[in-house]
């Protein structure tokens, strides 16, 4: 079923909708929500909240943005609005738990002098890249999120996120450029011997 | 064209958005640098780690939880006034009696975090002798709902008042658009509702303990007034 037919269908009140709704955005929703926070734990209750919000106003939906972009942007939504909350009621327990969660990172570098994916294993590297992402402004990681992650086009991250072509083009690349340099200091390349280039595309 | 030119414009490189002869210089200049090639393949790592990085999958719970709510929601009816009606008309005469409305102005909408008066009954018959020279509302055991985040958007739409009801949660249980011009029109329903979407409250509290209240929006086109 494709998202419009879904909407009128959701509009409708059928069920199967509901249940075709559920199913179809319950992950890429919780997935998002868990990117944007730094404090997972309440995803599952933040998605739950999302949903609520979209079934009390699917039938108030113009539909003058895709259903996606308007379900992703309650999600981003939610997901600011829970770290705003949460930045003024826990930031002493934040601290705390941050020390004893983060992996220490002596563990994971690799040896001077060669690429820092070299030696880094897959699962490593993806864990170094989750907490590096961690750490980048809200703003510029939400625009890395949706379109790194959740491969949404510029189009669409602009209808998230309620920016101009312009601003999203700007927050990507310099959500990148933060992540780039978190990463490097974690990992201090250097120029590996035996690099070969690669044609770019 | 230097190295820290280069660095500036990677990414920007990497997602084919600079402009064809630039393209051309940077190409050059990476293709001849060690250091630069470097950057470049680690910047193309992390793009691929980041689109690999594994799906989270949700709690094997949350799927139950939103079919209860879907199901609840379903069966809801959204029709304006209709479960609120009982309720204001007790609540109405005596809370408009106990206190004035203050109103706050919210410049295109987008100010956050009024937060007004208390809506409880037990809390009126103390606040009176306790509340010292401090605005009305603090300085008792209770606190009252209170807006804490509104629509990033502005309310477009001719005039209306909403009664809302907040559950202990913050959370919006029901709500009836009370009058203002045109109310029957759908679209200001739908204003409305999309207002309501991205209006969040801070539920109130009788001696530490968060309660249910209810709380009044003026909406007009260039403010939103606010009552307990
Ligand atoms: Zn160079």
């Amino acid at each position: 079923m494709e998202d419009q037919d879904l909407l009128a269908a959701l509009r409708a009140g059928q069920e199967e909708a509901y249940e075709a709704l559920i199913e179809r955005y319950q992950g890429p929703v919780y997935n998002l929500v868990c990117r944007l926070l730094n404090e997972p734990s309440d995803s599952a209750d933040i998605v739950q909240e999302v949903f609520l919000k979209i079934f009390r106003n699917i039938r108030a939906f113009r539909g003058n943005s895709s259903l996606k972009t308007w379900i992703y942007r309650i999600a981003v939504n939610e997901a600011y609005n829970h770290r705003r909350w949460f930045s003024r009621h826990h930031r002493q327990e934040v601290g705390l738990t941050r020390d004893e969660n983060t992996r220490g990172y002596e563990d994971s570098l690799p040896d001077r002098g060669r690429s820092p994916f070299d030696l880094t294993s897959d699962r490593e590297t993806r864990a170094l890249v989750e907490e590096a992402l961690a750490q980048v402004n809200p703003n510029f990681r939400a625009a890395v999120v949706l379109r790194d992650i959740e491969d949404l086009s510029y189009e669409e991250i602009a209808l998230v996120l309620e920016l101009s072509l312009g601003t999203v083009k700007s927050r990507i690349l310099r959500g990148r450029e933060a992540l780039r340099k978190i990463l490097e200091g974690r990992l201090e390349p250097e120029p590996s011997l035996h690099w070969s280039p690669q044609p770019v595309e | 064209m230097t190295c820290w030119r280069v660095e500036r414009r990677l990414s920007a490189y990497l997602e084919n958005a600079v402009a064809e002869t630039e393209r051309q210089q940077l190409r050059t200049h990476v293709v001849s640098c060690s250091g630069c090639t470097a950057k470049v393949q680690s910047q193309r790592q992390m793009r691929s780690t980041l689109r690999s990085l594994p799906r989270l999958a949700p709690p094997s719970d949350l799927a139950t939880r939103l079919r209860v709510d879907a199901s609840k929601e379903r069966h809801t009816d959204r029709t304006p006034g209709s479960r609120l009606r009982r309720w204001r008309v007790n609540a109405k005469l005596t809370l408009d009696n106990l206190m004035k409305p203050i109103a706050l102005p919210a410049a295109g909408g987008l100010c956050s975090a009024l937060l007004l008066f208390g809506t409880l009954v037990p809390a009126f018959t103390l606040n009176r002798t306790m509340a010292e020279d401090v605005p009305l509302c603090d300085l008792n055991p209770s606190t009252s709902a209170a807006l804490r985040t509104l629509a990033p958007f502005g309310f477009s739409y001719g005039d209306a008042e909403v009664d809302l009801k907040i559950d202990g949660h913050g959370r919006i249980v029901n709500f009836s658009i009370l009058g203002g011009a045109g109310h029957e029109q759908d679209a200001l329903r739908r204003s409305i509702e999309n207002s309501l979407l991205f209006t969040t409250f801070t539920p109130a509290t009788a001696y530490g303990v968060p309660v249910p209240a209810s709380i009044r929006l003026s909406f007009t086109s260039s403010r939103i007034d606010v009552k307990g």
